[in-house]
């Protein structure tokens, strides 16, 4: 089973799901997305709004791999449980999002080698454009860096919540 | 026990500031966030106060959102009369952080993990008023000097 995340913004993400839908690769697999506020109807994809997060935690834990929007609180659930994440970041242009910033993190953690992301916007004059499908072959057939939680930040924040207690 | 608020947004802002939650037991706390459908049944759990939902997407509705969260912020400075508020921001956060500054609040604001190369919007307020100014990415403090990098949150 593939997971596919949308986020909670109220913007539709309908783009990614056509994606999915239409490609190849995917065709004889389960597919379950949580697509909040994005409208779609499918036969491929069973689509459910939101998951508690119980729900969907176990929906994360119990696939193949994620497909997330290019959302912190969406990639980090599955990194966190050690899922492979294909990241597409919602675009401005196709009214997604307020502004492109989710290219930024997107880009960021596929350098470091934790997720894969999909952009069509930057290969798209290129010969071969990147597709969903060449994006999920890599994920499938590569190794990538776990993420570790950095455990020593909460108390970082309570020291300066202590240092203003103080002032 | 010293009072410290907890606001953001909801979303990945809020699954930012809950990785904070273990501090919800040393401090008598105060979450505020959005009501969605997604937040709504987090009040069985926490201490919880709700703002409402927008988006600068909606700009005509968002005004409404803005000055409701703006007359609910002045309400919780007072009625909670917090000493410390921390936010992982978005303009939800924003708000009630500008409003507590003017009630001489300290304010914590940690920067969203999202942002990697330049600060969203909220951060470029709070980064003039805010009492500690954090940044998940050490590449942003080179940027703005007065933000500080201690890691990562998540």
């Amino acid at each position: 089973m593939i997971f596919v995340t949308l986020g909670t913004q109220k913007q539709s993400f309908k783009r990614l799901l056509e994606e999915i839908e239409n490609c190849p690769l995917l065709r004889n697999e389960e597919i379950i997305a949580q697509v909040g506020h994005t409208k779609y109807t499918s036969e491929k994809i069973t689509t459910i709004d939101f998951l508690d997060s119980d729900e969907f935690n176990n929906y994360i834990r119990s696939c193949e791999f994620v497909v997330a929007h290019g959302g912190v609180g969406s990639i980090f659930s599955a990194l966190l449980n050690n899922k492979k994440v294909l990241a597409v970041p919602r675009l401005k242009k196709f009214g997604e999002h307020v502004d492109n910033h989710q290219i930024e993190i997107c880009e960021k953690l596929a350098n470091m080698n934790h997720i894969v992301y999909y952009n069509p916007e930057n290969s798209a004059y290129e010969e071969k454009p990147e597709t969903m499908e060449t994006k999920i072959n890599f994920l499938r057939s590569n190794y990538f860096e776990p993420y570790t939680q950095d455990s020593s930040y909460i108390s970082k924040v309570d020291n300066a919540i202590e240092d203003l207690l103080l002032s | 026990m010293n009072k410290v608020m907890f606001v953001c947004s909801s979303g990945g802002h809020l699954t930012e500031l809950l990785k904070l939650q273990v501090l919800f037991r040393k401090y008598n706390y105060l979450l505020v966030t959005e009501e969605t459908s997604l937040t709504k049944k987090l009040n069985e759990d926490y201490k919880i106060s709700y703002m409402k939902y927008g988006s600068r997407e909606y700009i005509f509705q968002y005004i409404f959102v803005f000055i409701y969260n703006l007359i609910k912020s002045i309400i919780l400075m007072i009625t909670f009369n917090p000493k410390v508020v921390v936010t992982t921001g978005a303009h939800t956060g924003g708000i009630t952080c500008f409003i507590a500054k003017l009630f001489f609040k300290k304010v914590i604001y940690i920067e969203s993990m999202a942002k990697v190369k330049s600060l969203s919007v909220t951060g470029k307020v709070m980064y003039l008023i805010a009492d500690k100014f954090y940044v998940q990415w050490e590449e942003l403090v080179e940027k703005y000097p007065k933000a500080e990098y201690l890691g990562r949150l998540i």
